[in-house]
């Protein structure tokens, strides 16, 4: 176990390091000179009257170095946990990234939980009662809920519960209140999701032998249904539960920004509409660590779930 | 099992989550009125050298204001008076203002607040040119300022966000705002990034108090988010909406609409006369009147905006009154253009001059989202007089224009961000940013602009820009096409709102029923 997971983390930081190098490179491959872009960054995408001051601006800025020196200073603030300034608000990159991973760590996490439980419960249910009324009625919202852009909803749900009914906040951050409405939409179109894949992976299990050979054993039907077929149809839905992790890293960029919701997604569409490039290389960076960290955390709950997948196997 | 280990990961999970979420929980005392106003912008600082928040909402002020013409006004500063050589400036200072923290504001304070200004020029760009010599307070109701060569603009200058004038306690020891204490009808209470700031009433205000207890301004990026939030009653006042939900809530008599000009604001196209088509100023009037500025504004821009014939629209001091924005004359276009020698001979409906078609390249980029689509309709426009337009979206126009690509350059700016037209008379000088886009800036102009840069009385200098604005106008360097519009929304209990021309909505006036 312990050698998967140091084997998975030196590759992980093999990926960082060229990672790294293309998230450099955006400061290149955004159009126009560096010092005209902090200028026009910082003046609402105008330019000073007088063209002296993009030289002084990039000098300044120490922008003026040739750019494998300003690589290096820059993979090498990232050691000590500095990203650079933001070209507008002077403030570190590194304490706005914070502030704005918090926000969106709580809206994730509380989705992912919300996408989770309710993905594989009534996935469950739906395969337990295959066929059924109750499966027919989910296979419906299901298909609603995969079906329906999370903004759509977004919308009407704040129709309906803070124009309408006044009873949860439109917008903003502010308490457990405000974070029904964004989360809701962010995970209906995952959980739908994850509850066709579990009830669609339970119904393949129940139809392998060894359920047979289970119930010839006399075990229960329930005991069958958690603890074998469902055990069995896990390691599909992890895998689909963490790559949703990334999906809901990138459904939170319009999410949060319908709900006013400070977070890393609004970070990064302010950041690219406004040229703020260190803030996008930031984003950028975090949002791949988090990438890489959720597949290492994935292959390594393989293992666990199934110890029949040799960590070899994963690698 | 592993169910077990699930039930404990889930119950960690939500507990860390239920931690998080715990935090705040703000509630209002009975009898306080807040005052809550929704912006797309962002509170990003509370440095207002960095971002203007702290003047709109009214915490901090500078030395001098702008009045609703656009002229500067007292503020901080009763009045103002600049030297025969016009090398220095005396500002005499108005008199029993405190500082939110209860000092009282002097011309030592202001002149620390401003040194400050002055020495962070690398952040606050534009201060860069300032020539500052050394700011002095020999009594403290005064505060004198040397330039080293006459500047008329620094009083522009001093008006600007970034030159509100702080108290020292809004310092740490590295000269970083921490919480701004200024001399405004509200007081500093507390700032989240990204999201709020809020400011209370101050009592010992030098002006009208506040009718207010409470403002807090929240960013919300969302135009329908921002509209829900007033139907649902959770905001008084949304700033920066469009004319289609304006429309809307006009009808409504639950709400009010205000309008007001953005200052000197305007979207036009810059010729570049260095181009051997656009040189001959017959082909440059031709454009100036095939271009159907009303439509443009009526459809596109939703019938909100003005269109514009000169840099500064007719409610501003400083538009030169005369001049007539260019009526919209296909017929007198096209005599132009065959009087310069442009016929279509091949009948393809473009025109040609010794085998050349008139065609030209129009960049503009997309960060103001309006403006590729009216690029596509001034393509059609320019195409029914026989001039073929290629469109050409690209952020970085000013390499381009090096190059001498550029020929026509649709764009928006700020006729006048220093609160002075130098602004705009300076994109005519050789050293300008933009003055590859036109290369335009005969001697007479050139030296009108430094003449206006020099010139310190208010009238002589009028008269300068006055006259700059109609030897634009006649030479058509430049086609104006529209002024900008701002629009904001109440709740129909709110009054006293008004937009300023600045963005400053004096939330001090307002109060709620």
């Amino acid at each position: 176990m312990w050698k998967l997971i140091t084997r998975r983390i030196l590759a992980a930081l093999l990926t960082l390091s060229i990672l790294s190098v293309f998230v450099f490179l955006l400061l290149y491959l955004v159009p126009g000179d560096p010092g005209e872009r902090i200028l026009q960054a910082r003046m609402n995408g105008e330019l000073p009257s007088s063209r002296d001051v993009i030289d002084v601006m990039k000098h300044d800025m120490g922008l003026d170095a040739p750019p494998q020196m300003l690589y290096l200073n820059w993979a090498k603030g990232i050691f000590h946990g500095d990203l650079g300034y933001s070209y507008i608000t002077r403030r570190p990159a590194a304490t706005i990234l914070h502030e704005s991973l918090q926000a969106t760590a709580e809206l994730v996490l509380v989705s992912l939980l919300m996408v989770v439980i309710f993905g594989l419960s009534l996935g469950m249910l739906a395969a337990w009662k295959e066929d059924s009324r109750i499966d027919d009625l989910l296979g419906y919202f299901a298909i609603l809920g995969i079906s329906i852009p999370s903004y759509v909803i977004a919308f009407v749900s704040i129709l309906i519960f803070a124009v309408g009914l006044k009873i949860l906040p439109v917008a903003g951050r502010n308490g457990i209140l405000s974070m029904i409405m964004p989360s809701i939409a962010l995970s209906i179109g995952g959980a739908a999701m994850l509850m066709r894949m579990t009830r669609y992976n339970m119904i393949e299990e129940m139809r392998q032998d060894y359920v047979l050979t289970a119930r010839a054993r006399g075990l229960s039907e329930w005991r069958i249904f958690t603890g074998h077929i469902f055990r069995n149809s896990l390691p599909p839905l992890v895998t689909y539960i963490g790559l949703e992790l990334g999906g809901l890293f990138s459904g939170a960029i319009i999410v949060e920004n319908i709900f006013a919701w400070p977070g890393i997604g609004r970070l990064l569409v302010d950041s690219v509409q406004s040229g703020d490039v260190p803030l996008v290389q930031a984003c950028v960076l975090a949002i791949g660590v988090i990438f890489i960290c959720t597949n290492i955390l994935v292959d390594v709950l393989y293992t666990y779930i199934d110890p029949r997948i040799k960590p070899e196997g994963v690698l | 099992m592993i169910y077990k280990r699930l039930l404990i990961l889930t119950l960690f999970v939500s507990s860390l989550l239920v931690g998080l979420c715990a935090c705040e929980n703000t509630g209002t005392s009975a009898g306080e009125t807040t005052l809550k106003f929704a912006s797309p912008w962002e509170p990003k600082s509370l440095d207002p050298i960095v971002y203007g928040t702290t003047a709109t909402l009214g915490i901090t002020q500078p030395l001098i204001g702008v009045d609703s013409e656009g002229k500067l006004s007292p503020n901080l500063a009763t009045s103002w008076d600049v030297s025969e050589n016009g090398l220095t400036w005396t500002f005499h200072l108005r008199d029993n203002v405190l500082f939110h923290d209860g000092t009282p504001f002097t011309a030592d304070a202001a002149k620390k607040s401003l040194e400050r200004t002055f020495s962070k020029a690398t952040e606050f760009t534009s201060v860069k040119t300032v020539p500052i010599e050394s700011i002095s307070a020999p009594d403290q109701e005064t505060l004198v300022i040397t330039t080293s060569r006459p500047f008329a603009t620094l009083a522009g200058y001093l008006s600007k966000d970034a030159a509100d004038i702080l108290a020292e306690s809004s310092f740490d020891e590295k000269n970083e705002v921490v919480a701004p204490v200024g001399t405004g009808p509200f007081k500093y209470d507390s700032w989240v990034p990204k999201e709020k700031m809020v400011a209370v009433k101050f009592d010992d205000y030098w002006g009208d108090k506040a009718k207010v207890d409470k403002v807090t301004y929240l960013c919300v990026p969302e135009e329908k988010t921002r509209e829900s939030m007033l139907r649902a009653g959770e905001v008084d006042i949304i700033g920066t909406i469009s004319p289609a939900l304006s429309k809307v809530l006009a009808k409504d008599s639950d709400y009010a609409v205000c309008t007001k000009e953005e200052m000197g604001r305007v979207r036009h196209i810059m010729l570049n006369t260095k181009n051997p088509f656009l040189s001959d100023i017959k082909v440059r009037k031709a454009i100036n009147i095939a271009v159907d500025r009303n439509l443009i504004c009526k459809t596109i821009l939703e019938g909100v905006d003005e269109p514009a014939g000169t840099p500064f629209s007719s409610d501003l001091y400083w538009a030169n009154k005369n001049l007539e924005i260019p009526s919209y004359d296909p017929e007198s276009a096209k005599s132009l253009l065959d009087e310069a020698g442009w016929k279509d001979t091949d009948n393809d409906g473009i025109r040609e001059k010794d085998g050349k078609r008139l065609k030209f390249t129009l960049y503009t980029y997309t960060s103001r989202p309006e403006l590729p689509t009216i690029a596509e309709a001034l393509k059609d426009q320019l195409g029914k007089v026989g001039i073929d337009i290629e469109i050409i979206v690209d952020a970085a126009v000013l390499e381009q224009a090096k190059e001498g690509k550029v020929d026509m350059y649709l764009v928006s700016i700020g006729t006048l961000l220093n609160r002075d037209p130098d602004t705009w008379a300076s994109y005519f000088l050789p050293d300008s940013a933009y003055f590859d886009c036109t290369n335009y800036s005969p001697e007479d102009v050139a030296s009108l602009v430094n003449q206006g840069r020099e010139t310190m009385n208010l009238e002589a200098r009028k008269e300068i820009y006055d006259r700059l604005q109609e030897k634009i106008w006649e030479d058509v360097p430049v086609v104006y096409l529209s002024y900008y519009t701002g629009i904001s929304a109440t709740r129909a209990n709110v009054h006293g709102y008004e937009l300023s021309l600045i963005g400053e909505p004096h939330l001090e006036n307002v109060y709620k029923e």
